[in-house]
């Protein structure tokens, strides 16, 4: 990897960085002050990662030697010792041993010679050779192999996209959310990747099962709709709306696991505690946003302001901080910025200045 | 008893640097011969180290003691069939994680709930340590140290563990791949969230 495109976690990563920072030698320090020379902008990032490096620590449990010796002792007792075993007695180790020799010097009696096996499978194998190549038909010639391009789409605050794929499928992007894609699918597999929200109407294809990556959850659908929300720092949701989907699930600290959704279902991630939950959603909530309307659920405030402000393309700034449980239910069908804002001015009780592109709020 | 009693040796005082001192290679042919001793100069190496590493993925102290535990009387019960193994530390410290992970995957849920609870409590019988005593010479900041290490007990579970291995028990990411059981690339993965974490905590 080209260290002039090192993030500070590379660095700190780097074994010869942190060789560099804990033992230097003198080959080191000319690559590294060279280095510096080279890319002065990269100063900044070396300082933080060297900083990261010389004070990463760990709570060291207390491990006394008399404790060490009391589990020695235990240890040892356990132990089958060899030594005092009373002469003649079999060690159970040693009789399944000589079970298994006995296994392997006398096999079982065959019914049929040796040769007679063989010609048998050798005469299986041409068999079912031959049938298969009757049964299935001729396989596709293989297409010239194009480059895969990658498209990426980002719906800008204030603006929804609507993108019909190669394959046939329908994408609404909510505003605020990126779609990474390969513009030309390739011919076993359709894969996407989203970060934000997005609607899902995928094309039936069988062969080519459409996969939608958000972080460690793949989502997975031969043909079917369905809702996928996967902002930063909130819940992982998605609802499958007709159809059915299979979600692979690599979290850290569990295996990877498969589930899979029947419509109406939908799976509640929560990415920081790792916690899976299935829950039913309801369509027109789920849904709203792809029909021009607002639908707030005991829905938090910060996550209020993440919808209005991608909603509407402006800048929700906090003048003091709402109490934390404050959660706020209304719906608003195509309304400007200011009605909305009105209506929720009430119940959160709130007062708002808009000023061009910012929203300042001020709590009661 | 037997004679092979739990000896107190100055390494147990300051575990880091010193094992050099003892032939490992030796202890683990001993051990393979069927001699005792072999398990015991294994257990004064690795037995602390094995204890830390434990607690700190995994605060239930009855629980590591079981799995260490269990690692020695295995590796007696074994004794014959045990290869001849070049990586010595690696080969104990994957096997700790066997058995780790083994009750791990049963009670998932129990292990985040329990060192949540248990961080005030387990306080009082930690101390704060940095990961090299070599960087004594450094100006560290102390409390920038503390929070790196608060920050570190909150990670998950496996990259808690990435960085354990890699910073504190100075495995190459080879070792840490064949240790964890995943790709060199998923090591870096890990590792590079992890570091990611305590990145945001320095601020």
């Amino acid at each position: 990897m080209d260290r002039s495109k090192y993030t500070i976690e590379d660095f700190v990563l780097d074994p010869d960085f942190k060789e560099w920072v804990l033992a230097p030698t003198k080959e080191l320090k000319l690559y590294w002050d060279s280095f510096l020379a080279n890319h002065p902008n990269k100063a900044q990032d070396i300082n933080i990662a060297r900083t990261l490096l010389l004070n990463i620590s760990r709570d060291l449990p207390t491990v006394e030697d008399e404790f060490l010796e009391a589990i020695w002792e235990n240890i040892e007792s356990g132990l089958i010792d060899e030594n005092t075993a009373p002469e003649g007695k079999v060690v159970p180790l040693d009789a399944l041993s000589s079970i298994k020799k006995y296994q392997i010097h006398y096999p079982k009696e065959n019914k049929y010679p040796f040769v007679l096996r063989w010609a048998g499978i050798i005469f299986l194998c041409f068999a079912m050779a031959i049938t298969i190549n009757l049964a299935l038909p001729s396989p596709p010639i293989p297409l010239p192999l194009e480059p895969i391009v990658y498209e990426e789409h980002y719906a800008p605050p204030g603006v929804k996209s609507n993108l019909t794929l190669q394959d046939g499928s329908k994408v609404i992007l909510n505003s605020g959310s990126t779609l990474i894609y390969a513009k030309n699918f390739s011919a076993d597999k359709r894969e996407l990747e989203l970060y934000g929200e997005a609607f899902f109407e995928v094309a039936r294809d069988s062969l080519r099962p459409f996969s939608v990556k958000t972080g460690a959850v793949v989502t997975r659908a031969l043909g079917t709709s369905f809702n996928i929300e996967a902002y930063e720092n909130e819940d992982l949701n998605i609802s499958l709306v007709t159809g059915k989907v299979e979600v692979d699930l690599d979290l850290e600290s569990s295996s990877p696991r498969k589930l899979h959704l029947d419509a109406g279902e939908g799976l509640k991630i929560d990415l920081r505690e790792e916690e899976v939950k299935r829950i039913k959603f309801d369509e027109h909530i789920k849904l709203a946003w792809t029909r021009k309307t607002i639908f707030f659920d005991y829905t938090p405030m910060d996550e209020v302001t993440r919808i209005l402000e991608n909603w509407y393309g402006v800048k929700v700034i906090f003048i003091n901080q709402p109490s934390k449980d404050l959660l706020v239910s209304a719906w608003f069908r195509d309304q400007t910025l200011l009605n909305v804002l009105e209506g929720l001015s009430y119940s959160a009780r709130f007062k708002f200045i808009i000023d061009k592109d910012q929203v300042f709020l001020t709590f009661h | 008893m037997s004679n092979c009693k739990f000896p107190k040796l100055p390494i147990l005082k300051n575990l880091k640097g010193q094992i050099d001192l003892y032939d490992i290679d030796l202890l683990w042919k001993q051990l393979r011969s069927g001699d005792k001793a072999g398990l015991a100069g294994l257990y004064r190496h690795y037995s602390k180290m094995l204890f830390i590493h434990g607690l700190t993925i995994n605060s239930n102290r009855e629980f590591i003691q079981d799995c260490v535990q269990e690692v020695y009387i295995d590796l007696w019960k074994y004794h014959q069939s045990l290869p001849a193994v070049e990586n010595i530390k690696l080969y104990f410290f994957k096997s700790l994680r066997n058995k780790i992970y083994k009750e791990h995957k049963k009670e998932f849920k129990w292990t985040i709930e329990e060192s949540i609870e248990s961080l005030e409590s387990v306080e009082a019988c930690y101390s704060s340590e940095s990961n090299e005593s070599f960087l004594i010479n450094f100006q560290r900041e102390d409390l920038l140290q503390r929070k790196l290490a608060y920050k570190l007990k909150e990670l998950p579970i496996r990259q808690k563990e990435v960085i354990q291995y890699l910073f504190f028990e100075n495995f190459s990411y080879e070792e840490t791949s064949k240790l964890m059981g995943i790709n060199l690339r998923s090591v870096y993965t890990l590792a590079w969230k992890a570091i990611s974490s305590l990145k945001k905590s320095m601020s």
